[in-house]
């Protein structure tokens, strides 16, 4: 007892803000504060959405990627949209966004199907035939406009496999695309055949209009990864937590 | 000290039995509080009529108002770190957050243009906690804001907000978090310090630019 005593003081005395950390981890398990928000921020909370112990076993690779991609983000795709921002009006570049987005409708279309997602597919269906007809290709949205059928979340294949039961194995940066996982990088490999371009294109035609496509995307979201960039301590981890929680979002959807 | 013992046991009984004798007025007085708010700050935002400065003033006070920004300073530290901070650091680092927080919505401003609000009906959490869901719509995207309603001291208060799924108190936390697993609590303040007075610098540089560009303006024209 005298020595259990004796070595309460030796650490008391070695380490004084020890018994005060106890006490405030005490008061911290009964602040109200926190068991009202347990639910969303509590550790299991932050576990499920994937905000605390990330597996990250290519971390190093990861963030070199990461950094390549903030460099060629900033020394040759920015400037790069700038020159074009400037020749070509917003409007029109949203036009063409649009566009990119109804030629991409095979994806969506198979990925609400496997999901059994039949009101979406219906919707899309519904959709791609309304704005590739009277929106002369998709550069316009009647089918929103006159029929008010709004563009529900876009379905992916990475979404059909998690829908399936398929984990996001590990982060993984792709060059030039940002952040990604296992699942969602391996799931751009049967996408590609899905995108209508490469069937009526030979592939560096096909590779320069999916740059394009991209490039045009990066043209009308200038400023929003620099003022992300801002506002994290450490971007890499910011950009991949962020990745994972607006997954889990629309996986859930 | 005691008093707000008192207040804060009184607290869940209060609004226990508020809560549970109206449960649908609740439902629409968030509501109207989510889309009074937001609607004022749009049109804030849209009124050309003020200046930029002007604008941000009069939304930062809003701001100041709708949002409980000391209780979602306390949340992106969570159980877990919040109690490693002396009480002198916590102020310190509540008042950092608030400054990034801030800093970080002024940034964003310039990227709302075209925006418009719809507004869902509320869900309900818990007794005292609702989720309200926006769509945010432009000419060629929407994407779904989720403002999260907490009812502390009998006032509607948002104490986080989800895009497209992605929390703020939780991004926060999450780096927070992971700076303290090699740095101390100082390090961290130090680095959030160096972080967020970093960027309203910048702001007030921008500001004295476009002054300075007005007074020559200015003078040009006398």
């Amino acid at each position: 007892m005298r020595i259990f005593i004796l070595a309460l003081l030796f650490v008391a005395a070695y380490s004084p803000s020890m018994p005060v950390l106890a006490a405030e981890a005490a008061a911290a398990a009964a602040d109200d504060d926190f068991s009202d928000f347990d639910d969303e921020f509590g550790e299991e909370a932050m576990q499920a959405a994937g905000t605390s112990k990330v597996f990250d076993p290519l971390r190093g690779y990861n963030r070199a990627m990461f950094h390549f991609n903030d460099k060629f983000y900033f020394w040759f795709a920015k400037p790069l949209a700038r020159g074009y921002n400037f020749i070509v009006p917003k409007p029109a570049r949203k036009s063409v966004n649009m566009a990119f987005h109804n030629l991409r409708f095979p994806i969506r279309f198979v990925g609400s199907l496997f999901q059994l997602k039949f009101k979406r597919v219906g919707v899309e269906t519904g959709r791609f035939l309304v704005n590739s007809t009277i929106g002369i290709g998709g550069l316009f949205d009647p089918a929103k406009r006159w029929l008010k059928w709004e563009r529900p979340g876009d379905e992916d294949l990475g979404q059909v496999l998690a829908h399936y039961g398929v984990g996001d194995g590990f982060p993984i940066v792709l060059p030039f695309l940002g952040p990604s996982n296992l699942r969602d990088g391996l799931s751009i490999v049967p996408a590609i055949f899905l995108n209508p371009v490469i069937y009526v294109a030979d592939t560096p035609t096909s590779l320069a209009v999916t740059t394009g496509e991209q490039f045009n995307f990066i043209s009308l979201h200038l400023g929003e990864y620099e003022s992300m960039k801002k506002d994290a301590l450490d971007p890499y981890t910011f950009m991949r937590d962020a990745y994972k929680q607006n997954r889990e979002k629309r996986i859930r959807e | 000290m005691k008093r707000m013992t008192t207040i804060f046991l009184a607290l869940p009984l209060l609004a226990g039995s508020l809560t549970a004798a109206e449960p649908d007025k609740d439902v629409k007085r968030v509501k109207a509080f989510v889309e009074t708010n937001i609607t004022n700050v749009l049109d804030i935002l849209k009124n050309k009529k003020l200046d930029k400065e002007e604008r941000k003033d009069k939304v930062l006070a809003i701001g100041d108002v709708i949002f409980d920004l000391p209780l979602m300073a306390k949340l992106s530290l969570g159980r877990k770190h919040w109690p490693k901070f002396e009480k002198a650091e916590r102020k310190k680092f509540t008042d950092l957050f608030v400054t990034t927080l801030k800093a970080s919505f002024l940034d964003k401003i310039d990227l709302i243009t075209d925006e418009a609000v719809e507004f869902k009906t509320p869900k309900r959490k818990s007794k005292t906690k609702f989720e309200m869901m926006t769509v945010v719509v432009s000419k060629d995207s929407r994407y779904n804001m989720v403002y999260k309603v907490v009812k502390r001291k009998g006032k509607w208060k948002i104490y986080d907000v989800e895009i497209e799924g992605i929390s703020i108190v939780r991004s926060y936390g999450a780096q927070y978090s992971q700076y303290l697993k090699k740095h101390s609590t100082a390090e961290l303040l130090d680095k959030m310090s160096k972080k967020s007075f970093a960027q309203p610098k910048a702001l007030e540089e921008k500001a004295a630019e476009i002054k300075k560009e007005q007074a020559e303006r200015k003078k040009k024209a006398k």
